[in-house]
C-alpha cells in the first residue's frame, strides 16, 4: 500500500473545529447553526476528497509531533478509516438539521454549548477514525469522552448528574484502568504501537500475556459496549435526542466498535490471535451480549432506552464480525458499523420527532401514534427493518455477510445467536410499528387528524430512511471499503 | 557581565529596591517587581538559547576558580529550570495584581521582596555547582518562605512556624551530610566531589552522608511521611504566597536529589545500599496515601496540597527506579507538574477571590461566572488525570512504561489508582461547577489581565505535551548519563 503524505486528514479532523468560534460568537441562532452546517459541509467535502484515492487502495499519512519513541501523533486514512468518516460526516450534517427542529421545537437551554461540544466531538470521532496508532487513537478516544460529557448531562438536572457519573465512571475508568496499562505493555513488548495491517509482531509475548491484553483492550474499551461494560449506555439516554441518536448511535458506540476492529486487525492481528484461540472469547461475549441485550431490550417501556438496549446488541454484531476473524465476517461486521448508524439514527430521530410532536416518551402509549405521524412513522418501520436484517434495507447486507463469516468458520451456534437475535429484534420493534398503525379504536391512544413534528426534525429522518434502502441496492462505496480493509 | 548571574541579579536589586520604593509608594514596588522578574525571565531565557547552542555555562564568584571559590553551573537542565521557576514567578506574579497591592496594602513592599527573594533562592539552588552554597541558598529561599506563608490568615502564623522547625530539621539533616562529605574528601564543590568520591571507597560514613542528605531532602520536598508541613503550610496561609511556593519548591528538591543522585554520588553507591529500594516504597505509599487523602479533604485548596504530595511521589520513584525511561519521566514530571500546580493554584485562587469559603460549593456555578478560568482549572485537572495530549500524560507514560520495565508493578498500580482517584476528585468539582448555581450574590467576573496569563500557563500544557519528544531529546538526554539504560 502507498502512501500519500498529505495535510489533507489534519484539515478533515480540525474542520469541525472550525465552527466553534462561529458558533461562540454568532448572534442570531441562524447564524450559529449556520456555523455548524458550514462545518459539517467542509469536513464532508474534505473527507470525500480522499475517498477515491483510499478506494485506490492508497492511504494518506501525515506525522503531528513525535511525542514518544517510535509512537507519535500522526494521523493515517486507510479503508476502514474512510468508511467510519463518511459515515460520521454525512450524519452530522443531517443532525445539524434535525437538532435545528428538535432543540428549538422543544426550547432547550443553553444551545451554544450544545454545538460547540457537538463540534468538539466530531472532531474526537473523525480523529478516531484516521489515528495512525493506538496512542493517537487513544487520545482522541479519550477527548470524546470528556466532549460529551456536557452534551449525555445537558439538561443539569439530577438525573442527569447520576447518568453523567456512571457514563464517565465505566468509560474513562475502563480506558485509564485497562487499555493504558495494556497500552503501556504492548509499547514495552514490541517497541511500537502502530496499526500495522496482520498486527504487530508479538512473538516474544507469551499466549497468556496476549490473551490478558486483548481482554483488557476490548474490554476496556468500554465504548463498544460488550457486557459487562454497556450500563452506560442506557444511562446516557437522558441526553436531548439529537446527542443520543448521533452520539449514542453512531459517533460514540461506534469509536468503540471501531477501536475493537483496529485492535483485532492492526494491533493484534488475526492470525496472532487464531493461533491463541481467543477470538472464541471475543464472539462467546459478543454472543451473549447480542442475545441477552435482546432480551432486555424486550421488557422496556421506555423507546430510547429500548433502542438503547438493540444498541447494544447490535453493537456486539461488529464485535462477532471481528472475533469471527475471517474475511467475511469481518467485512460484515465493517459494514454493520455503517449499516447499523444510518437504521439506528432513523429509529432515535423517530422516537425525539414523536417527544416534540407530543411529548410521549413510553411505547404503551404510542398507540394509534401512526394515524397522527404516518410519516415518521413510516421511518421508523424502515429503520427497524435496517436494524432486524429484512430487504430491502442495508441492515440485510450486513447480516447476510456475517452469517457467511459464521458459516465460513462452521460456527453454527454463532450463526444460531445471530438468527435468534434477529427474531428478537423483531419481536421488539414490530409490535411497536403494528400497534402505531392497527388498534382498535378504543385502545388508541393518539388518532388523526395528521400533525407532525416541525420539519426540520420530519425530513431528516425521512433523509436517514431513505439512505436505509438506498444501501441495499447500491453498498458499492461501504463494500469496496470494508472489503480492502479486511483483506 | 556574565550571563548566569545576570538572571539572578534583577531579583536580588529588585528585593532591595522594591523595600525602597514601598518608603515612597507601595504601587511603586509592585512595578519594581514586575520589572526585576520579567527582567529575570529575559535573562534566563537567553541563557537557555545559549546552552542549547554552546553546551554547558559556568561562572565563578568573583573570579575565584573551583573547587575553591563558588561556581555556577548552569546545563541545559537547570537552564529550563531557571526559565520554569522566573516564568512561572512572574505568571503568577501578574495573575496576584489585586491581591498584592490592596490586600497587603502596608506590607506590599515587604510583600514583594520577600517574593522576589523566594525565587532568587530557588534559581540559586538550581545554578549553583557547590554543596555549601547549596544549603545557604535552601535556607534562602526557606526563610523568604517562611516568611511569605506566615503573612496573613489566622492560622498561618502557626502553620509556618511548624514548617519552619520542620524545614529546618531537614536543612540540618542536609548540612550535615555535606559535613560528612567535606571532612571525607575536603571538597565542596560539586564537579570536583564527584571525581574524589569516584575513587574513594565506599564506607559507612559515605552511606552516612548520603543517608542523612537524602533525609534532608524528603523532609524539604514533603515526600511521604514527611509530608507533614506542606497542607498546612499551603493551605492556612494567604492562597497568593502558596500559588508562588506550591509550584517551585517541591520540585526544585526534586531537582536537587536528581543532580546528587546523577553527578555527585559515584555510580555503585545505590547499588549497595537500601536507598532505591526505600525511595520507592514511600513514593509509592506517597502516591497511595496523597491521592486518598486528597479525595478525602473537603477543602478545595487542601485537595490539591494532597495532590501534591501524591506527584512528589511520582517524581521520586521515576528517580529510584532509576532506568533511563523512567528518569525521563521524572524529569518531564518536575516540569509538567510545575506547569499543572501553576494553573490549577492560580485558577482556584482566582476563583476562591470571589467566595467567602473554600468548600467544594465554593465551585457552585463557575463554568457561567468564569469560564475561561474553569477552562484552564479543566485543563490543569485533565493534565493531572493524565489525557494525551496534554503534559501530565507523557511524563506519567514514561513513568510507567520505566516502571513496566524495572518490573515494579506497585508502583504502576500507583500511578493508575492514583489517574483514577484524580478523575474522581477533578469530576466531583466540574459537576458542582456545572451543575448547580450559586447562591452567593458577590459579583464574580473575570479581567483579561488575570485570565490571559491563565489561558497561557494551560496553552503551555498543551504544548508541553506535543513537544515532550523535543524536550527529552534537547534537555533530558543531555543530562542522562548515555550508558544509562
Amino acid at each position: 500500500m502507498s502512501g500519500i503524505l498529505s495535510i489533507q486528514p489534519l484539515l478533515a479532523v480540525a474542520a469541525p473545529l472550525t465552527a466553534i468560534p462561529g458558533i461562540l460568537s454568532a448572534r442570531t441562532p441562524n447564524i450559529r447553526e449556520a456555523w455548524s452546517f458550514a462545518a459539517a459541509l467542509l469536513l464532508m467535502g474534505l473527507v470525500l476528497s480522499m475517498a477515491p484515492s483510499v478506494l485506490d487502495g492508497k492511504t494518506y499519512t501525515l506525522v503531528l509531533a513525535e511525542v514518544l519513541p517510535n509512537a507519535p501523533l500522526a494521523f493515517r486514512v486507510d479503508g476502514l478509516g474512510m468508511l467510519f468518516a463518511i459515515v460520521a460526516s454525512t450524519l452530522w450534517i443531517i443532525t445539524s438539521a434535525y437538532s435545528i427542529g428538535y432543540m428549538r421545537a422543544s426550547q432547550e437551554h443553553a444551545q451554544t454549548r450544545f454545538y460547540t461540544y457537538f463540534a468538539a466531538a466530531l472532531f474526537s470521532t473523525i480523529g478516531v477514525a484516521f489515528s495512525a496508532n493506538l496512542l493517537t487513537m487513544y487520545m482522541f478516544y479519550e477527548l470524546l469522552s470528556f466532549s460529551t460529557y456536557p452534551l449525555v448531562t445537558h439538561h443539569q438536572d439530577d438525573d442527569s448528574r447520576k447518568a453523567g457519573r456512571k457514563y464517565l465512571g465505566l468509560i474513562v475508568g475502563s480506558s485509564i484502568g485497562m487499555v493504558l496499562p495494556a497500552m503501556v505493555v504492548l509499547y514495552h513488548l514490541t517497541g511500537t504501537l502502530d496499526f500495522t495491517a496482520g498486527g504487530v509482531a508479538l512473538a516474544s509475548a507469551s499466549p497468556t500475556t496476549i490473551a490478558v491484553l486483548f481482554g483488557l483492550m476490548i474490554f476496556g474499551f468500554a465504548k463498544a459496549a460488550l457486557m459487562p461494560m454497556h450500563a452506560w449506555l442506557p444511562a446516557a439516554m437522558v441526553a436531548p435526542t439529537p446527542v443520543s441518536s448521533l452520539l449514542h448511535a453512531v459517533a460514540v458506540v461506534k469509536v468503540g466498535a471501531f477501536c475493537l476492529l483496529r485492535v483485532v486487525m492492526d494491533v493484534f492481528g488475526v492470525e496472532t490471535l487464531m493461533a491463541i484461540g481467543v477470538n472464541d472469547l471475543l464472539t462467546g461475549v459478543a454472543a451473549t451480549t447480542m442475545i441477552v441485550a435482546s432480551l432486555v431490550a424486550l421488557s422496556q417501556d421506555g423507546l430510547k432506552r429500548r433502542l438503547a438496549y438493540s444498541t447494544i446488541g447490535q453493537l456486539s454484531y461488529i464485535a462477532l464480525g471481528a472475533g469471527l476473524m475471517n474475511a467475511a465476517g469481518l467485512t460484515g461486521g465493517m459494514m454493520h458499523v455503517a449499516m447499523h448508524a444510518f437504521g439506528k439514527i432513523t429509529l432515535f430521530f423517530c422516537a425525539g420527532a414523536i417527544y416534540v410532536a407530543t411529548g410521549e416518551k413510553y411505547i404503551s402509549r404510542m398507540t394509534g401514534i401512526g394515524r397522527r405521524m404516518p410519516w415518521t412513522m413510516a421511518a421508523f418501520f424502515i429503520g427497524s427493518l435496517s436494524i432486524i436484517g429484512i430487504p430491502p434495507t442495508g441492515g440485510f447486507l450486513s447480516k447476510w455477510m456475517l452469517l457467511n463469516g459464521c458459516l465460513d468458520s462452521g460456527q453454527w451456534i454463532l450463526a444460531g445467536a445471530l438468527v435468534v437475535s434477529s427474531l428478537l429484534n423483531a419481536a421488539y420493534f414490530l409490535p411497536i410499528v403494528y400497534r402505531a398503525w392497527f388498534c382498535p379504536e378504543g385502545q388508541a391512544v393518539h388518532a388523526g387528524p395528521v400533525r407532525e413534528a416541525p420539519l426540520a426534525c420530519v425530513i431528516p429522518l425521512l433523509v436517514t430512511a431513505g439512505i436505509s434502502m438506498a444501501l441495499f441496492f447500491w453498498p458499492d462505496v461501504f463494500f469496496n471499503l470494508a472489503q480492502m480493509a479486511a483483506n | 557581565m556574565h550571563d548566569v548571574v545576570l538572571t539572578i541579579l534583577p531579583l536580588l536589586f529588585g528585593a532591595f529596591l522594591a523595600l525602597v520604593a514601598g518608603w515612597i509608594r507601595p504601587k511603586f514596588s509592585y512595578s519594581i517587581g514586575v520589572i526585576g522578574l520579567a527582567g529575570s525571565v529575559f535573562f534566563t531565557l537567553r541563557v537557555l538559547a545559549k546552552v542549547v547552542t554552546d553546551g554547558t555555562l559556568s561562572y565563578s564568584m568573583g573570579g575565584w576558580a573551583p573547587p575553591w571559590g563558588i561556581v555556577f553551573v548552569v546545563d541545559a537542565l537547570s537552564a529550563a529550570m531557571l526559565v520554569l521557576i522566573a516564568a512561572s514567578s512572574l505568571i503568577t506574579y501578574v495573575v496576584y495584581h489585586d491581591e498584592i497591592v490592596d490586600h497587603f496594602k502596608e506590607k506590599t513592599a515587604a510583600f514583594v521582596a520577600l517574593i522576589l527573594l523566594v525565587v532568587a533562592g530557588h534559581m540559586g539552588i538550581v545554578a549553583t555547582g557547590d554543596l555549601f552554597n547549596l544549603y545557604v541558598l535552601i535556607e534562602v529561599a526557606a526563610l523568604s518562605g517562611y516568611a511569605l506563608l506566615g503573612f496573613s490568615g489566622d492560622r498561618s502564623p502557626l502553620s509556618s512556624l511548624s514548617y519552619l522547625c520542620i524545614g529546618s530539621v531537614g536543612a540540618s539533616f542536609y548540612l550535615l551530610g555535606v559535613g560528612y562529605l567535606y571532612i571525607m574528601t575536603g571538597s565542596l564543590n560539586l564537579a570536583d566531589l564527584s571525581g574524589l568520591l569516584e575513587i574513594a571507597q565506599v564506607s559507612t560514613s559515605l552511606q552516612a552522608a548520603v543517608a542523612v542528605m537524602m533525609l534532608g531532602l524528603w523532609v524539604k520536598m514533603a515526600l511521604f511521611p514527611f509530608h507533614g508541613w506542606l497542607p498546612g503550610a499551603y493551605s492556612n496561609s494567604s492562597f497568593v504566597s502558596a500559588s508562588f511556593l506550591a509550584p517551585m519548591t517541591t520540585k526544585v528538591m526534586v531537582y536537587v536529589m536528581l543532580r546528587l543522585v546523577l553527578s555527585l554520588f559515584p555510580g555503585n553507591l545505590l547499588d549497595t545500599n537500601m536507598l532505591p529500594e526505600v525511595g520507592l516504597v514511600l513514593a509509592t505509599a506517597a502516591i497511595f496515601f496523597g491521592s486518598i487523602m486528597a479525595y478525602r479533604q473537603k477543602d478545595l485548596r487542601r485537595t490539591l496540597c494532597y495532590i501534591l504530595v501524591a506527584e512528589v511521589g511520582y517524581m521520586v520513584g521515576g528517580l529510584f527506579i532509576g532506568n533511563r525511561e523512567a528518569m525521563t519521566g521524572t524529569i518531564l514530571h518536575i516540569f509538567a507538574d510545575a506547569l499543572m500546580t501553576l494553573t490549577l493554584f492560580v485558577a482556584l485562587g482566582s476563583i476562591l477571590r470571589h467566595r467567602a469559603e473554600s468548600g467544594l460549593s465554593s465551585m457552585k456555578g463557575m463554568f457561567k461566572s468564569m469560564p475561561f478560568t474553569m477552562a484552564s482549572f479543566v485543563l490543569a485537572g485533565m493534565s493531572m488525570i493524565g489525557v494525551p495530549p496534554l503534559f501530565g500524560f507523557f511524563s506519567k507514560w514514561r513513568l510507567l512504561s520505566g516502571a513496566l520495565e524495572a518490573g515494579e508493578f506497585g508502583f504502576m498500580a500507583g500511578l493508575l489508582v492514583s489517574s483514577l482517584v484524580n478523575v474522581v476528585i477533578f469530576f466531583r468539582i466540574f459537576e458542582t461547577a456545572f451543575f448547580e448555581s450559586s447562591e452567593d450574590k458577590t459579583p464574580t467576573g473575570e479581567h483579561w489581565a488575570r485570565t490571559a496569563p491563565l489561558a497561557l500557563t494551560a496553552l503551555l500544557l498543551i504544548l508541553g505535551g506535543v513537544y515532550s519528544g523535543l524536550i527529552v531529546e534537547t534537555i533530558v538526554a543531555n543530562v542522562l548519563p548515555t550508558d544509562l539504560i
